[in-house]
């Protein structure tokens, strides 16, 4: 996987290089925008990178942590529940409907302009996507353990324990890594709506600034934290379930 | 005396065009210490009748006895041993084990004693703390046997176990059952469509139709320990498909 | 009440969703009380009633605004209809094209995965830097490199699903390679391509109104901008609602053909499987 990711790594490069070199005034190359990258993460316009960076990581994670805690509870009611799931799921494909823009607008007004908009604008659009994942993870419980359990006898708790959870968590944690991908999104949209602080109104600034190869700079930064949150977090969760991994039975 | 005892079971299911019942007023026995089969064609109801004994189905009518008392099948220490293994995939194969003998009260260091002995004894000694994934098909149903004689059962069920082996690998897991069984003397309610391992296994065979009616039942008159290929016992199994045919088409 | 047999069949086959569920109903009742609730804890202007939205939808679509409804909403449905159909069509070129070349996957799968973190105000940012403001050229260029990969990716992974045993069947039996990809390989991509076409829609719609606001001199996005602008909640909603109404009937039409398309599998009943 890594050295794959190294030769796509190496395939965006060199694709950046010869786009740069074909038509340097619309798209500067990647030399141009690294000599921009320390300028942007030692200072800038409202504070220097890190604190916008700090600031959009701080909303993510409340975000994420506020729409896990909405999610999980109600995916596991659904998956338990069908008048529940049912009742949930009418709304689902309009839910999937409402543009994103205009959540966040609305709770820019809504909350004036506070954390609490972005944070609100986040719960309210992307939860619903993380409460399917859920439900789909939870509803993957094999009834045919539940009998096996019944079989022998085994009681409410250590079916819980060991069957439901382990079926769930997997569920959970996909849904947190889906949730944090869209939330990241999300805040940055909400951002550049009149916020002082965070990547999103860094990447405003730029842009009203008609400067492009700062604008990548920004990006790029954003692109390298995200990239290895997403890796931290797979890497957790590929420890955490290794019994998922097929060994081949060559013995 | 019968160590299990069924008299008058009925189970119907609520089906899309009505009731759909899956067996009436059905009778079977098993002694103690005996091998009994149930044989008949899928989709007539072995496994639900399994389910039934294990309690994991309530019947609509009848009961079932044990040792001359009826019993809430619910409460007994009941060993069984899937189609497929039902192994949890993500705990260890000691543990798989652990969660059969901890739901059965056994205390800590007699489990620890139990899973040792039993994956000994399955010929799975070196895989305790392997993960199902990591183990061949046959391997994981011997998981599934430890388990279920793990927790010293009174009845051990098993329910198609080999169907889903390779003839070879089924072949040793007869054997090893057979073993096992002779070792241990547990009562055993086998369910099978397979004519030649019903004969193989058992000391007596009931013949199931497709309405979930008990049509037959026969005495196999070969003693053990039987070897597979013993002319007498294919011709024992040759009978035995003509009387299955003749009455199920 | 006698039902006769016909009629009693007859009532079977028809689809449940039909007749309202009461859990949907309680549902539908209750989100709109919820609605209605939250409104009286803020100012009009900051979260509608619902007679109030309904007030601003009539304004909306009567034309009581700066803007005209028809060239709005026309030019946000073209928008994201030529957005959509481009990302779709390159999308099912590269995903099988990477399902079937593991080689290709290597190279192709970073990239992709690198576009995807990408938010999308920077695309649009990076459109009007090039473009400048346009009619389609930059509603077009977000909605193609967001919805692109994601398109892909998904394809990708339902070309990982795809039976090879029936594959080699169909070779066994001197099929065609033509025959293959139209009676083999399409109808197990059928339910991936249908299922990546509905979200598909959904997310070029919003992501539309993203490059609208700042790329775009008309579309509902620079609506919806004016009315940010002014405070005015009620009117921001009311002009997404029509759209959403859209192309919420767009994604159950798919939903229909899907059905249709897929009608070989059988429904389970679920008794069979209770038997054995």
């Amino acid at each position: 996987m890594s050295r794959r990711g190294l030769g796509g790594g190496v395939v965006v490069l060199l694709c950046w290089v010869l786009a740069s070199a074909l038509a340097p005034t619309l798209l500067p190359g990647p030399l141009a925008v690294a000599e921009r990258l320390p300028e942007i993460v030692a200072s800038g316009p409202g504070g220097n990178g890190l604190t916008h960076l700090g600031r959009s990581l701080l909303r993510v994670a409340v975000a994420t942590a506020v729409g896990l805690a909405v999610a999980v509870p109600v995916g596991v009611a659904m998956a338990v529940d069908d008048r529940i799931e049912a009742g949930v799921s009418v709304w689902l494909p309009f839910w999937m409907t409402i543009p994103t823009l205009v959540v966040v607008l609305v709770g820019m007004v809504l909350f004036s302009f506070s954390d609490l908009s972005v944070v609100a604008a986040v719960v309210v659009a992307a939860t619903p996507f993380a409460t399917v994942s859920v439900h789909e993870g939870a509803a993957d419980v094999d009834r045919e353990l539940l009998d096996m359990a019944a079989a022998f006898g085994v009681d409410r708790r250590s079916v819980l324990r060991e069957i439901y959870l382990p079926a769930i968590l997997p569920a959970v944690f996909g849904s947190a890594r889906y949730l944090l991908s869209m939330v990241w999104k999300i805040v940055v949209l909400a951002e550049t709506f009149g916020m002082n602080r965070g990547m999103g109104a860094l990447f405003r600034f730029w842009f009203n600034e008609g400067d492009l190869t700062a604008l990548l700079a920004a990006l790029a930064l954003f692109v390298g934290v995200m990239v290895a949150l997403q890796a931290a977090v797979t890497g957790a969760e590929r420890r955490l379930f290794h019994w998922r991994e097929d060994v081949p039975t060559a013995r | 005396m019968s160590r299990l005892r069924i008299a008058g079971v009925t189970k119907r299911f609520e089906g899309a065009d009505g009731p759909l019942t899956v067996f009436e007023d059905l009778d079977l026995t098993v002694a103690d210490g005996e091998f009994v089969t149930l044989m008949g064609p899928s989709g007539c109801g072995k496994t639900t009748l399994l389910n039934v004994v294990a309690g994991i189905l309530e019947p609509d009518a009848g009961t079932v006895e044990f040792d001359g008392q009826p019993v809430d099948p619910g409460e007994l220490p009941i060993g069984y041993v899937f189609q497929e293994p039902r192994l949890l995939e993500w705990r260890t194969v000691g543990e798989n084990i652990d969660f059969a003998l901890k739901a059965a009260g056994v205390g800590p260091e007699e489990r620890d004693r139990r899973i040792e002995a039993w994956l000994d004894r399955v010929g799975l000694g070196e895989e305790r703390n392997s993960y199902p994934k990591q183990l061949s098909g046959g391997m994981r149903q011997r998981v599934g046997l430890a388990r279920a004689l793990a927790i010293d059962p009174e009845l051990l069920l098993m329910d198609e176990p080999f169907s889903s082996l390779d003839e070879v690998t089924a072949r040793g897991a007869r054997e090893d059952l057979l073993d096992l069984w002779s070792e241990t003397g547990t009562s055993v309610l086998f369910v099978t469509h397979d004519v030649a391992e019903a004969v193989v296994l058992s000391d007596r065979i009931s013949l199931m139709d497709e309405n979930g009616a008990v049509f037959e039942e026969l005495v196999v008159p070969h003693g053990r320990p039987r070897q597979f290929d013993d002319p007498e016992i294919h011709e024992t199994q040759a009978e035995l498909t003509r009387l299955f045919f003749e009455e199920v088409e | 009440m006698s039902a006769d047999g016909a009629s009693r069949s007859r009532s079977k086959s028809l689809p449940a969703r039909i007749r309202p569920r009461p859990a949907t109903v309680v549902s539908v009742l209750s989100v709109l009380v919820g609605w209605q609730l939250l409104s009286l804890l803020f100012p009009a202007y900051r979260f509608p009633g619902l007679v109030a939205l309904a007030g601003d939808l009539r304004l909306v679509v009567g034309g009581g605004t700066p803007f005209d409804p028809l060239v709005q909403f026309g030019a946000t449905v073209a928008r994201v209809l030529v957005g959509f159909a481009v990302s779709f069509f390159l999308a099912t070129i590269w995903g099988i094209a990477m399902g079937s070349w593991t080689a290709l996957r290597g190279y192709l799968a970073g990239p992709l995965f690198v576009l995807l973190t990408v938010p999308s105000v920077v695309w649009a940012f990076v459109g009007v830097i090039w473009f400048g403001l346009t009619e389609f050229l930059v509603p077009v260029f977000v909605v193609v490199l967001v919805v692109f990969p994601y398109l892909t990716v998904t394809i990708w992974e339902g070309m990982g699903d795809i039976d090879e045993s029936l594959s080699e069947m169909a070779r066994a039996f001197g099929a065609s390679r033509r025959a293959v990809w139209r009676h083999v390989y399409l109808p197990q991509l059928r339910p991936y391509l249908f299922g990546v076409a509905r979200i598909g829609l959904a997310v070029s719609w919003k992501l539309c109104l993203v490059a609208e606001v700042f790329g775009s001199a008309t579309g509902v996005g620079v609506a919806v901008k004016y009315h940010f602008e002014s405070f005015e909640n009620g009117m921001v909603i009311a002009w997404a609602i029509p759209v959403m109404v859209l192309i919420y009937g767009a994604d159950r039409l798919l939903r229909r053909l899907e059905r249709y398309a897929s009608r070989w599998q059988p429904e389970t009943t679920g008794v069979r499987g209770m038997v054995e």
